[in-house]
């Protein structure tokens, strides 16, 4: 298979390209988008592929919706996440639910695509990460691919998709290179996670951005002789729970690293469904680590201690490893296995 | 007066670059305003100038080394001048 | 342009069967058998039927909450939109969508929106789609008198505007966004005079006169389809019923007087009788089509009452079009 190295920018633009050649009825709005098409990085294209828009976010947002119906696969670049809020009227209320109070009369293939700024002294309106906000809304997916193969892959699979997608870049990784394969049908399919490293001690389950960080973690961690499995979750809704539900029963600890405010976060739901799903399994609490519920101030001194990483995570798992071994093994496991949990019950 | 050259921000949401190519080595004369280091960012590869005139007296990052934004890629002294203070 | 008389004949069919479906329904909320509101579109068919008789059947138009008489008027069958009140398997949108959502894309709508405004941009972006597909249709967009102090309204003009969209924004200007006058919440009480600021035609139609509003109409049509931009229509109209049946919202915000002098002097239905009487259509005639219209509406009634509720274990069909757990 052969590839090209890009960093994880130029892989949305090459997927941008890519399925822009390939398909005409994929079309390109968002302000200040004239700056690509007239470097022509996206190829030799119709001028009405392309639609350099107002600043008017509610309303070119609802245009693709109404295009996506009507035979268009839109792909609308709100740059920065901060802004989706004044579109999320016609992504909640018409995209998510069109086809569903349609009962199926309607398909909305059309993809928002926004970068989370986070880190970069944006201060409180440009840096916030807010994907577990649209995970609460049945009839979107939303995804936040961590790698430039990922991000080239998944972003073509959602322009393909006849649903609505919302893509969550980070730009802290904008920069990270790789080599990623050339060919024009690489798809990476939404709702597959992906186990980026294997371990047996501790399961962490990285979301969006976080994946470098905890890939140092558990690289810090194995020099402590613990072996951390590291699953990158790339894909909110669908999510895979099978995988997680899976490092979970051979570890028997989780640790969930995710960039959003801790409350009803995406780790929220990851925990929730581990621990519905898989209590018997485990053997420590389950740890969050995530933003706290503050608003993001511009002082890079306040602001780079809020997010996760390496040594949160790293402090994460150890306490889970730690608290597992000090009580020999978290009670509840033996709780379990002892029967006692089928004899309350059949009580009950 | 002694100047630490930092990696620039070229631009929202540009948090890192890569250091790709010192133009000066340790020792060197340099004018302030003259481009003295290449660097690779996200959007864009650019050109870093020196932030006053003076002697290289340090590299501190080499060449391949990706960094943050506003991390001292290397101090520049006047022939003499103490300045210890900027290399931590 | 005038109506021929095949298409007047059509006119009046579909006003009746507005008419006739909308006072329908009282009696079957009565009886329970459709749950949730019901926004009656009464007083406001000429403006619909006359905007849709400018249009193809090919043609795209978005409706509001009060969205029984678009369909009607764009020409749906009369029975899966009476299914679907009643929340039936068979109904148009399976009962996903009900009273505010009859949509029924084979006729061309997108979309029935219960978000006041909501469905401004949709319309816009199906002219979109056809400038960029290359075909020739028009995209017509019904909305309130509130939707226009919606900043979505203004936007999408703009953008429709700056691109010479292939858009007709279509304001049923009925006088009140639910309880609150519209002269107490607009600036200046004409919403066609809003095109100004985006430089293209505003134009004001008396909403109860069917050939005007059709006379209208298929000038912003034409106009739209030879390349020429969005147009601002206005249909001044009235709605003969409060806001909604089937919730609690006090009736006196319109003085008892005007809709009284409304209902005896500026009925689109007695209006458009008038004016087929003096273009040579028979009484006979007529009451034919009343009587038609009468006996559709009871089929349709007939055929919700027969329908199968749907299999609540359904409930998650029509979500997704490539449904999670089996995506590509």
């Amino acid at each position: 298979m052969s590839t090209v190295e890009l960093t994880y920018l130029n892989a949305i633009l090459e997927a941008e390209k890519e399925e822009m050649q390939r398909d005409p009825r994929v079309i390109l709005i968002g302000e200040d988008i004239a700056l690509y098409s007239a470097s022509g990085a996206l190829g030799k294209l119709d001028p009405r592929r392309t639609w350099n828009a107002p600043i008017s976010e509610l309303g070119f947002s609802g245009m693709a919706i109404g295009a996506a119906i009507t035979g268009l696969r839109p792909i609308v670049d709100l740059t920065i996440a901060s802004f989706v809020y004044l579109a999320s009227d016609q992504i909640i209320n018409q995209a998510a639910k069109l086809r569903y109070v349609t009962g199926g009369q309607v398909r909305v293939p059309v993809v928002f695509r926004m970068s989370m700024w986070h880190n970069g002294a944006n201060a409180a309106q440009h840096s916030d990460r807010p994907y577990p906000m649209f995970m609460n809304v049945p009839g979107l997916k939303v995804i936040a691919p961590a790698t430039p193969s990922d991000m080239k892959g998944m972003l073509k699979s959602a322009i393909r998709d006849d649903d609505p997608v919302i893509v969550f870049e980070d730009n802290d990784l904008w920069g990270r290179k790789e080599a990623v394969p050339a060919d024009p049908d690489f798809l990476v399919p939404l709702g597959k996670a992906a186990v980026r490293c294997e371990g047996t001690d501790v399961s962490i389950v990285s979301v969006a951005g976080c994946l470098p960080h905890a890939l140092a973690a558990a690289g810090q961690l194995a020099r402590e002789d613990i072996s951390a499995e590291v699953i990158d979750v790339r894909s909110l809704v669908p999510l895979d729970a099978a995988t997680i539900l899976a490092s979970v029963a051979k570890t028997g600890r989780l640790v969930v690293v995710d960039y959003a405010h801790r409350t009803a976060g995406a780790a929220a739901e990851i925990a929730a469904i581990v621990a519905e799903e898989a209590f018997a399994e485990l053997r420590a609490p389950i740890q969050r680590v995530t933003t706290p519920d503050v608003q993001i101030p511009f002082s890079p001194k306040l602001e780079r201690p809020l997010y996760p990483n390496k040594d949160k995570i790293t402090a994460a798992a150890r306490k889970a490893v730690l608290s597992g071994e000090e009580r020999g093994s978290w009670p509840v496991k033996s709780y379990f296995r002892s029967g006692a949990w089928e004899s309350t019950k059949a009580r009950s | 007066m002694a100047s630490k050259v930092v990696l620039p921000k070229w631009g929202m949401g540009i948090n890192e670059g890569t250091v790709l190519k010192w133009l000066k080595a340790e020792g060197d004369p340099v004018t302030e305003g003259e481009p003295i280091v290449e660097i690779e960012s996200a959007k864009a590869t650019e050109q870093a100038p020196a932030t006053a005139s003076g002697r290289l007296v340090k590299i501190l990052v080499p060449e391949g080394q990706t960094v943050e934004t506003f991390t001292t890629l290397a101090v520049i002294a006047a022939d003499g001048e103490n300045h210890a203070d900027l290399l931590v | 342009m005038t109506l021929q008389a095949d298409r007047r004949r059509e006119a009046y069919r579909r006003m009746l069967a507005i008419r006739a479906f909308e006072q329908a329904l009282p009696r079957c909320i009565a009886a329970g058998e459709i749950p949730g509101a019901v926004h009656s579109s009464i007083g406001h068919e000429a403006a619909l039927v006359g905007a849709c008789m400018a249009l193809r059947d090919d043609d795209y138009i978005t409706g509001t909450h009060r969205s029984h008489g678009h369909p009607i008027a764009k020409g749906a069958r009369l029975a899966p939109l009476m299914a679907e009140l009643m929340g039936r398997e068979t109904g148009i949108c399976k009962g996903r969508g009900g009273s505010m959502h009859l949509a029924d894309t084979s006729v061309g709508i997108i979309g029935e929106s219960a978000i006041v405004g909501g469905g401004i941009p949709l319309a816009t972006g199906a002219g979109l789609s056809a400038l960029v597909r290359g075909t020739d249709q028009v995209s017509l967009c019904f909305f309130g008198d509130g939707a226009s102090n919606q900043g979505v309204f203004h936007e999408c003009l703009n953008m429709a505007a700056v691109w010479k969209l292939p858009v007709v924004f279509f304001c049923e200007n009925n006088l009140y966004a639910a309880t609150t006058p519209a002269l107490s919440t607009h600036a200046q009480p004409d919403v066609a005079k809003r095109a100004a600021g985006y430089d293209i035609p505003g134009v004001i139609v008396d909403g109860q006169d069917l050939e005007a509003v059709h006379e209208t109409t298929h000038a912003a049509v034409a106009r739209a389809r030879r390349g020429e931009g969005p147009s601002l229509i206005e249909a001044k109209t009235y709605r003969f019923d409060e806001h909604a049946i089937g919730i609690f919202m006090p009736s006196h915000c319109r003085a008892a007087e005007e809709v009284e002098r409304y209902r005896a002097s500026r009925d689109p239905l007695a209006l458009y009788r008038e004016h087929l009487l003096r273009a040579g259509h028979g009484d006979f005639e007529l009451s034919g089509l009343e009587r038609e219209a009468e006996s559709a509406v009871a089929e349709a009634v007939d055929f919700a009452r027969k329908s199968p509720h749907p299999d609540p274990a359904s409930v998650f069909d029509h979500l997704y079009s490539n449904p999670i757990g089996c995506v590509a």
